[in-house]
């Protein structure tokens, strides 16, 4: 049996991962997921940068 | 979330909800004369904050364009394309609105507007230009009200007959929050309507059924005063002898109320600095084609709603000398997107379209519409696939989400699922070539003023595109729907707070859907608190997918 503490503010938690079988396609994917995040905090921080810049042009 | 109503009770919960009082304007317009100062001044005041209208916002004082001089500036063959891919008339240029919501910015009152003897010229003239238009319907406001509309002792009530004179059948819709200065002729257009609607009921002699939709859009700016007008109409009706009965049946036909309460709306148009997911970038822009407005031309078509573009609508201003190549094919969001009956899917399925495609030429379904400048076009078609991506990815969220979408067959939705994936692997190479092009493109020398335009364009779409891939994998693999259709719904509502929680949330809400014996109910609605602790949901207002889960797990 697989265990994975899960912590979050409001529910602190610990999920049993007693079978993964039927599940594999999302759980397979770890690497694309994380892929995924990284493009994601990407765009993010790209968007903030370009808001600062308009909001304070003379910063640049 | 709320939902689109056409009964009136729901005006005043949704004012509640919003800790709102209910006005009576009858009582504030009689104490307005009150010999009370203190009465007096309060009422004037509420008076002049929702209902009246200082004279230089008006319609009235606006400058007044002529439509067929207007556009008749244009090249016969530009004029044809323009009218043939026409989505809508804007009556006012500017408006009184005042909507929070607004996509296209805050406006200063009306600014323009056409005069009504041109408008009846330029229909009398073009009818038949307008008539060839495929038969749908052709809008008579955009970033704009109809209710702000007057000209000398017109208003938009004289638009509308002239209208009907010309195109008795046509379905009309029009969208109102019934602006400052416009109650009247709000009251007008809606007592026509309904008188309309008893004659049509009742068999009278020459009564014809108006297909005419109202939406009335509400906020904790107008909600009060909506309520108010619309008390007082039914309180008339009901005055005449009309019961409640025929009163709800001609509101069911005639007038939907669509809340736009905080929660329900996305971080758009100027809110757009406050953006900070990646589901604002859907587009709330619904057609490719053409506008006419006092102002000009505009060539119109949906894109993603970015800091670049808030409005999620990108603008081409039109000239006597543009090009007829830069004049988009009509085409609208709902024959690909944004599902809301079964047949929705059924259709889709039917005729293959899931995928927003690219813009293409006034009169071509395959001939693509290209900007002029190489960098404006790829973001202009990145954009494109952006909001083509994100609308995939959001249908697929509510196939398990809506009471219809839940009546699908499987089989329907099996093979909608099918056609999803196949689509986007069918795309999937071209967009990343345009991905890699906006890279490209942005850190070249000569791009330094719009590096960051072309690089944000680029990780968007990136981050579209591998979204949208996760979820074409599940389906190949022959994941279950209620998990795709859930892994959508998280992905949609990935934003810079809870996108380190990722791969949790997925791995919880691989739990929740399992088939595995091993978890119990129990263990699943624990997964789900997890799920919506990940996200960041505060348990007061989950979202619905996460209701129907929770539904879903307390029957079992």
């Amino acid at each position: 049996m697989d265990t994975k503490q899960i912590t979050s503010d409001n529910v602190p938690m610990q999920v049993s991962m007693k079978s993964l079988d039927d599940q594999n396609n999302v759980f397979d994917q770890k690497n694309e997921i994380d892929k995924m995040v990284v493009s994601y905090k990407k765009l993010f921080e790209l968007e903030q940068k370009i808001i600062d810049k308009n909001l304070n042009p003379q910063s640049e | 979330m709320n939902f689109d109503s056409s009964n009136i009770e729901s005006l005043g919960e949704w004012r509640n909800k919003l800790g709102l009082k209910e006005l009576d304007r009858v009582k504030l317009v009689s104490e307005s004369g009150s010999l009370n100062p203190v009465k007096k001044k309060l009422a004037q005041r509420k008076l002049s904050q929702y209902f009246d209208l200082s004279p230089e916002k008006m319609s009235q004082e606006a400058k007044t364009v002529d439509m067929v001089v207007m556009f008749e500036k244009f090249p016969k063959k530009l004029r044809k394309k323009i009218l043939n891919d026409l989505v809508a008339f804007q009556l006012t240029e500017g408006c009184n609105g005042m909507c929070p919501f607004c996509l296209f910015g805050a406006k200063k009152g009306v600014e323009s507007k056409f005069s009504f003897d041109s408008i009846c010229s330029f229909l009398d003239k073009y009818k038949e230009d307008l008539r060839s238009w495929g038969g749908a319907t052709i809008t008579h406001y955009w970033d704009s009200d109809p209710f702000d509309y007057t000209d000398g002792e017109h208003s938009y009530v004289d638009v509308y007959k002239e209208w009907r004179k010309h195109f008795p059948d046509k379905r009309v819709y029009i969208s109102t929050t019934v602006p400052k200065g416009g109650v009247e002729n709000f009251r007008k257009f809606t007592n026509r309507l309904f008188d309309n609607f008893v004659a049509f009921s009742r068999d009278q002699d020459g009564a014809k059924k108006d297909a005419c939709e109202m939406r009335i859009s509400v906020a904790k700016h107008n909600v009060q005063k909506v309520e108010a007008v619309m008390k007082e109409l039914v309180d008339d009706w009901k005055q005449r002898g009309h019961t409640n009965e025929e009163i709800s049946a001609f509101l069911s036909t005639h007038i939907v109320f669509s809340p736009r309460l905080d929660e329900d709306v996305s971080r758009l148009g100027p809110q757009i600095a406050d953006h900070d997911d990646i589901y604002d970038s859907s587009s709330p822009s619904c057609e490719d084609g053409t506008l006419l407005t006092p102002s000009g031309i505009e060539a119109i078509s949906m894109t993603a709603a970015t800091i670049f573009e808030p409005s999620g609508q990108h603008n081409i201003r039109i000239t006597p000398e543009t090009s007829v190549g830069l004049i988009p094919h009509h085409l609208p969001k709902l024959e690909y997107q944004g599902c809301y009956y079964a047949n929705h899917i059924l259709d889709r399925t039917k005729y293959k379209q899931v995928l927003l495609p690219l813009v293409t030429k006034s009169g071509s379904s395959t001939e693509l519409l290209s900007l002029p400048n190489h960098e404006d076009d790829v973001v202009f078609k990145l954009g494109r696939w952006c909001v083509s991506l994100g609308g995939i990815v959001a249908d697929i969220s509510s196939l398990t989400k809506w009471a219809w979408a839940i009546a699908t067959p499987t089989e329907t939705k099996d093979e909608y699922l099918k056609l999803c994936s196949s689509d986007i692997r069918k795309n999937s190479s071209e967009i990343r070539d345009f991905i890699t092009e906006a890279q490209r493109l942005s850190e070249l020398p000569e791009n330094i003023d719009i590096n960051d335009k072309l690089e944000f364009y680029s990780l968007l779409g990136d981050v579209r595109l591998q979204t949208a891939e996760f979820i074409a994998g599940l389906i190949d693999s022959g994941t279950k729907l209620s998990l795709i259709s859930s892994t959508a719904a998280a992905l949609g509502e990935i934003n810079k707070e809870n996108v380190n929680n990722l791969s949790e949330i997925l791995l919880n809400i691989g739990i929740v859907h399992s088939s595995s014996k091993t978890y119990s109910v129990h263990d699943k609605k624990k997964a789900l608190e997890v799920v919506v602790s990940l996200m960041g949901y505060v348990s007061s207002n989950k979202p619905t997918w996460v209701g129907v889960i929770e539904e879903t797990l307390n029957s079992e």
